[in-house]
């Protein structure tokens, strides 16, 4: 069953339970209302016809004063007002009763008969002639002070018309309940469509991006959970999107750096082919070009299986205890030759009291030296390169800082990326920066950039100093 | 389906509905006549008088009585003070109740002496004549049940309070005191 549907069902479940019983109480109500009303008045006034005859006339015959007596009991009612002997035949009627016509038993009527007892007397029928509803009341017309009875008088009235509004109302109130039930039914309708709307427009969406259409934006048509949901799945199908073209800049890119080694080496090897025999100095210049180009395919290529294994958690740390100024030391010299050449200053700064860390030593150097290449090529001739060590807060901090160019603020949050080049024509696989990261996660720690364009950047290592463990990623 | 607090509502609204409330007032018993310029500048004596009367009384016009008065007085208990009678009708929840209230003046503050059960639609004739012609006055009230007649009650006033002295059934109009 549709949402809609189930929706607009138990709204109108509720609504049709709460109107049945408001619906069933009211017309009881009215019903109750009119019906003890009506025996209510007749009531009082043969309880007052009776009492009065009782206290001033009751001396009299009852049949000498019959007619007078009717006069008096039916002021004031619009009731049929019959007066009964004792034996239960009838004296007077006020709907006109003569008594040549023959003499009329009441004695059939209940509430006759309860008169006669000395009770007074009530009874609801259809009268047995024309099957009309009545509704009579008689009382027993006593003696003075005394428990005789006289007689009865008996208030009737025919209960068509006070029936016939009850049933009035009745319709009416049905009719307003079907009223409520149908605007209920078109707002709950109305509810349910403003709900599925939002989902059949999800649905829809989510259709396409799994036919592969990325492009496709879900229209956000409320501030509400679906309208957030609308907004993640828009936000997914751009990412991915984005994804998608970092990848296919990833292969340009790295077809580009692996064609061009290629190329250089291609070209080498038809000018030795060709002059080569002769000439031993070219032969040299070419085979070491070779070589050098050969070794940047093979650093390349190396990286990107390095990544492929660290994106599958397929790499496990040789954890050995590393001390951080033999380590840093052996960089500087390593890397100085190189500080020279360019003009630049590199400089190390390590505290001394820096515990030995548990640490991959081969993977932390390629972090760093990642790191410092990256230094390298943003720094110009004349600038600084420092990499310091110390402890902060518990933790072994390494800090490599440069006077570089800088990054942009926009592109810092991307950096750590993979694929992601600040300047998609630079060299390079764009895995550089993406590879440290996932090596310092692995050794638990946290790798922290920080830049200014014009000024520099700040790269932190963050490394615990108590590493036991094996670890991977998880 | 019915929650369990729904049905105590039910319950509750039904019992307090048939039970304890009542059925409201039928709106023919909410005809009353508007309170008249005359009445507002009745005299101290009768806004006391009513003001002693219960709530929601309605105070009726004998048939027979001067220009409408609806307070009539007399020396019952010869003390040379006199006494007055309103007759009224009281709206209870079983209906509409005749009565007659008796009042007397000690110390110059009215108090209510004794009240009276009266009979039929409405009331003939209420005053203080000297039927026994004993020199005191006797209460007379005359109710009426239209065509039918009259019903006449003659109370004494002695030292054991109000006494019912004679019942009489009258069929003119005019009252027979005698």
């Amino acid at each position: 069953m549709s949402i809609q549907k189930r929706l607009v069902g138990s709204y109108v479940v509720v609504i049709f339970l709460t109107v049945l019983i408001l619906e069933i109480f009211l017309i009881a109500s009215v019903r109750f209302y009119y019906l003890h009303n009506v025996e209510r008045i007749l009531i009082n006034q043969a309880e007052l016809s009776a009492s009065f005859f009782q206290q001033y006339f009751a001396e009299e015959d009852l049949e000498s004063q019959s007619e007078r007596l009717l006069k008096g009991f039916v002021y004031n009612s619009d009731a049929q007002v019959q007066i009964i002997t004792a034996s239960g035949q009838l004296l007077q009627d006020s709907n006109g009763y003569e008594r040549s016509m023959g003499s009329i038993s009441m004695v059939e009527y209940p509430d006759v008969q309860v008169a006669m007892t000395g009770t007074p007397g009530v009874w609801r029928g259809k009268d047995p002639l024309t099957h009309e509803p009545v509704l009579a009341v008689s009382y027993p017309l006593k003696k003075y002070e005394a428990d005789v009875t006289l007689g009865e008088v008996r208030f009737a009235t025919s209960l068509t018309t006070t029936l016939h509004t009850v049933k009035q109302i009745t319709l009416i109130l049905i009719l307003v309940g079907l009223l409520v039930l149908a605007i209920v039914t078109l707002l709950g309708m109305l509810l349910s469509w403003t709900i599925t709307r939002s989902i059949k427009d999800l649905k829809q969406a989510a259709d396409r991006m799994t036919e592969g259409d990325f492009d496709i934006r879900v229209r956000k048509r409320y501030q509400d959970e679906l309208g957030s949901l609308a907004d993640t799945l828009n936000m997914m199908a751009a990412r991915i999107l984005k994804t998608e073209q970092l990848k296919n800049d990833f292969i340009s890119s790295i077809s580009h750096e692996l064609r061009t080694p290629l190329t250089s080496i291609k070209g080498w090897v038809i000018t030795l082919k060709a002059n080569g025999k002769d000439n031993q100095l070219l032969m040299e210049e070419g085979l070491d070009i070779i070589e050098s180009e050969s070794e940047r395919l093979t650093h390349l290529v190396d990286e990107l299986l390095d990544f492929s294994k660290l994106d599958n958690g397929r790499i496990t740390l040789q954890l050995s205890p590393v001390h951080l100024q033999a380590l840093l030391q052996q960089m500087g010299k390593q890397l100085g030759p190189r500080a020279d050449r360019q003009g630049l200053a590199l400089e190390i700064q390590v505290d001394e009291q820096i515990p030995p860390i548990q640490a991959d030593v081969n993977r932390l150097k390629q972090v760093l030296i990642n790191l410092l290449d990256n230094s390298f090529k943003h720094t110009d001739p004349g600038g600084l390169i420092l990499v310091s060590a110390h402890m902060k807060q518990g933790q072994a901090l390494i800090r490599v800082k440069d006077t570089g160019s800088g990054i942009a603020e926009d592109k810092l949050a991307h950096v750590l990326h993979q694929f992601y080049k600040a300047d998609q024509h630079a060299a390079g696989s764009g895995l550089g920066l993406a590879i440290s990261d996932r090596i310092i996660r692995l050794h638990r720690g946290e790798l922290r950039i920080s830049s200014t364009v014009g000024e520099g950047t700040t790269v932190d290592i963050i490394l615990p100093v108590e590493n036991q463990r094996n670890l991977t990623i998880s | 389906m019915l929650s369990k607090l729904g049905r105590t509502g039910m319950i509750l609204m039904l019992s307090g509905l048939l039970g304890g409330c009542g059925i409201p007032a039928m709106p023919a018993d909410m005809i009353r006549p508007p309170v008249s310029a005359s009445r507002l500048q009745q005299d101290n004596t009768s806004r006391e008088l009513i003001q002693l009367l219960p709530k929601q009384a309605q105070v009726i016009v004998p048939m027979q009585s001067n220009l409408g008065q609806t307070i009539s007085y007399g020396d019952m208990d010869g003390d040379g003070v006199d006494e007055a009678v309103v007759v009224y009708e009281e709206n209870l929840p079983s209906g509409r109740a005749l009565k007659a209230a008796l009042f007397r003046q000690q110390n110059d503050r009215w108090q209510i002496l004794s009240e009276i059960k009266g009979f039929g639609y409405g009331v003939e004739y209420a005053g203080f004549p000297d039927t026994n012609r004993d020199g005191r006055s006797e209460l007379a009230l005359s109710w009426s049940l239209g065509e039918a007649g009259n019903g006449l009650d003659i109370y004494e006033l002695d030292d054991n309070g109000l006494r019912l002295v004679k019942k009489k059934q009258e069929f003119r109009g005019k009252v027979e005191l005698d």
